[in-house]
């Protein structure tokens, strides 16, 4: 049961004593696209790590590359040159079958506009993942609940997503983007589409989930929002501007999070 | 995914747009009903004719002389076939000891422009005789032989056979009927000319299954060679047709080819029965073809029906691929919606093809009732073999049709499609 109710895997004990290596590395990444006749570099030499557990904010302004960036962390799309190397796997180099693999297991995406399976209930919807993955039915129905739970959800279970609040419509999601236990959540304004009270308590959320050991990788413009980060990743024309750490110290944050 | 979850997805997604689904499969739902109903006419049909052929015996082969004419055994009347080369007695005697032979049995066609009659108890009746000589009596009148016994087979066989119904025109009662059995008669025949002869013979038996009486060989060869004053009738013109009964199908053949070879045209039921399935093959074929058009033209509608599921789901597939689905549970799902659309269609189709083929059929015995005619055996027959290879056709034109709708889905890049509204 404990093991069913796990939100996220936590971090694993350093092997040989040292620090936690990074989970997220990033070297000379560059992700160009053809417009045209004309060529854009999207991300235009990135180079950035991201600890395990660590809480990363991406901002900067539409077409700073945040959501390109965010969109190669989790496999969706592959860069032109660079090396992105996440849980291990380099994205840059994997082919297909280890993309699929990556998005299922390292990886869980929080949208903006939830994307929930307007057809499933929410239940349904946190199977989903665990049914891509093969899961037999009663185990991920049980799992799905449980999640479910965690997230002050049980009695909305049953609902589609046309009858819950957009506040409870990204819970939901979150709760499937954990489905199958990822180290990594990656979440693109997954406030944008909610007034500012439930953006509060969705932030609060993954702030939780973030101290109980899961690597969080938020894409916003919102300073508030990015305000929850341990550093704040400033990007302009596809390239780090400033790297900003949290107030207080990123310190304190370790020790929250023990 | 497992399949079974790909299987349950892909019909979630068809109950989500059931009308559009129940509409997609109606051209699969024609086409299926057309062939099975098509088909089962054919086999039917088939089985009536081969059922029929098989009770006269395919282990039987049939020996006629070759003649200048042409294979013609029914013989004009007052007209002999002069063969080049009759089957004599010698002949027989060869023919009989082929390997493979069980029993001979040589005919005489009946003597045709005479005037018959019969005299029984000093009284004439008129006599009504039947050729014995063609395929189809010689096979079906062995049977219902109620009183007495069948004619004998052979060149020596005397003796007239009565068929039930003569025996009534005669106004016997059929308590008395086993009574004529050994009784001797006289045949008497008249020439248009005038010219007349009697023939003495016997009742031998008393057969159900004949409208008018036979007559034995011996008895037939007597009037034959009368009637065209003819002594040596049986070195002209010789028996026509011989019969040879085999033990099986391959004694059957060989003895056909060993006849062949001694100048002789010898025919057995198996190979009217290959030309009889050949040409059923042809017509079946033919009939389905209409179903055929019917499932091309359903299966443009299924891949039209997918290709637009595609983009009304375009989004869905992008989130499905970001959550993890490989380009394979994609293709999996879209081609599972499209074979279950197929399959759809042919349970209906073949649910629909029984029921037109019983209404069908049951039209068709109320004709045939109508007028007489009783054919108890049905028209149409579907078999499980029918039942099972349409619904299997059904599915693969489904699954052919969702192929390329499939792939499309699949290729789908998750970026685009996450975007797509």
């Amino acid at each position: 049961m404990t093991e069913l109710i796990t939100l996220a895997r936590p971090a694993p004990a350093s092997t040989n004593g040292t620090a936690p290596t990074s989970i997220i590395e990033m070297r000379g990444v560059v992700r160009r696209y053809k417009m045209g006749s004309a060529t854009v570099a999207a991300v235009d030499g990135i180079d950035l790590g991201v600890a395990r557990g660590e809480f990363i904010a991406l901002m900067g302004a539409s077409g700073s590359g945040k959501s390109t960036l965010l969109n190669l962390l989790g496999g969706l799309d592959q860069p032109t040159a660079g090396t992105i190397v996440v849980a291990g796997l380099d994205l840059a180099q994997a082919g297909r079958s280890a993309l699929v693999e990556h998005r299922r297991r390292h990886v869980g995406f929080v949208f903006q506009s939830f994307n929930l399976l307007p057809h499933r209930t929410a239940l349904e919807n946190v199977e989903v993942p665990l049914m891509l993955c093969g899961q037999p039915g009663p185990a991920r129905r049980a799992r799905a609940r449980a999640l479910l739970e965690q997230m002050g959800l049980s009695g909305r279970a049953d609902h589609r997503p046309s009858e819950l609040s957009g506040g409870e419509q990204q819970r939901v999601a979150i709760a499937r983007a954990l489905a199958n236990q990822p180290p990594i959540l990656l979440a693109d304004e997954p406030t944008g589409n909610l007034d500012s009270t439930t953006g509060a308590s969705v932030m609060a959320l993954l702030r939780q989930l973030n101290a109980d050991g899961i690597t969080l990788v938020v894409v916003t413009h919102d300073p508030a929002v990015a305000a929850y980060a341990d550093r704040i990743v400033h990007l302009r024309d596809g390239q780090i501007t400033e790297i900003t750490a949290r107030t207080p110290a990123p310190a304190a944050a370790q020790e929250d999070r023990r | 995914m497992t399949p079974r979850d790909i299987i349950a997805t892909g019909l979630g997604n068809l109950r989500r747009r059931k009308i559009r689904t129940v509409l997609t499969s109606i051209g699969v739902w024609v086409g299926i009903l057309t062939i099975v109903t098509m088909v089962s006419l054919g086999i039917g049909l088939q089985t009536q004719v081969t059922d029929t052929i098989k009770q006269w015996g395919l282990e039987t082969v049939f020996v006629i002389p070759v003649t200048a004419r042409g294979p013609e055994t029914g013989g004009a009347a007052g007209v002999l076939p002069h063969p080049a080369h009759p089957i004599r007695p010698a002949d027989l005697a060869t023919l009989g000891a082929l390997p493979g032979v069980q029993s001979i049995e040589a005919y005489i066609n009946i003597p045709q422009g005479l005037n018959l009659t019969l005299t029984l108890d000093g009284r004439d009746h008129p006599l009504d005789l039947e050729n014995r000589a063609s395929q189809a009596t010689i096979l079906e009148g062995k049977v219902d032989v109620t009183a007495g016994s069948a004619l004998a087979p052979g060149p020596d066989g005397r003796g007239l056979v009565l068929s039930h119904a003569y025996v009534r025109r005669l106004g016997i009662p059929a308590a008395q009927e086993a009574a004529l059995v050994g009784r001797p008669v006289v045949i008497h025949a008249e020439t248009p000319r005038g010219e007349r002869a009697d023939f003495p013979t016997t009742i031998v038996g008393i057969n159900t299954a004949l409208r008018g009486a036979q007559i034995g060989t011996a008895d037939a060869l007597a009037i034959q060679q009368w009637w065209f004053n003819a002594p040596d009738f049986l070195q002209t013109e010789g028996y026509s047709p011989v019969v040879l009964h085999t033990g099986s199908l391959t004694d059957a053949s060989l003895v056909s080819k060993a006849v062949t070879a001694q100048g002789f045209q010898a025919s057995t039921l198996q190979l009217l029965l290959d030309q009889v399935n050949k040409i059923f093959l042809i017509v079946e074929t033919a009939l389905s073809g209409i179903g055929l058009l019917a499932l091309l033209v359903a299966s443009i509608g299924i891949a039209n029906t997918m290709i637009m599921a595609i983009f009304e789901r375009t989004r869905e597939i992008g989130v499905l691929k970001a959550l993890g689905a490989s380009n394979g549970d994609i293709l999996k799902l879209f081609i599972v919606e499209a074979g279950a659309i197929g399959l759809l269609g042919g349970v209906f189709g073949v649910l629909g093809g029984w029921l037109l083929s019983r209404l069908l059929d049951w039209v068709a015995h109320l004709y045939l009732a109508s007028t007489q005619v009783s054919i108890p055996a049905p028209f149409f027959i579907l078999t499980p073999e029918l039942v099972a290879g349409a619904l299997v056709f059904a599915t693969v034109v489904g699954l052919l049709a969702g192929l390329y709708p499939a792939a499309r889905a699949a290729r789908l890049d998750p970026l685009a499609a996450l975007r797509h509204e």
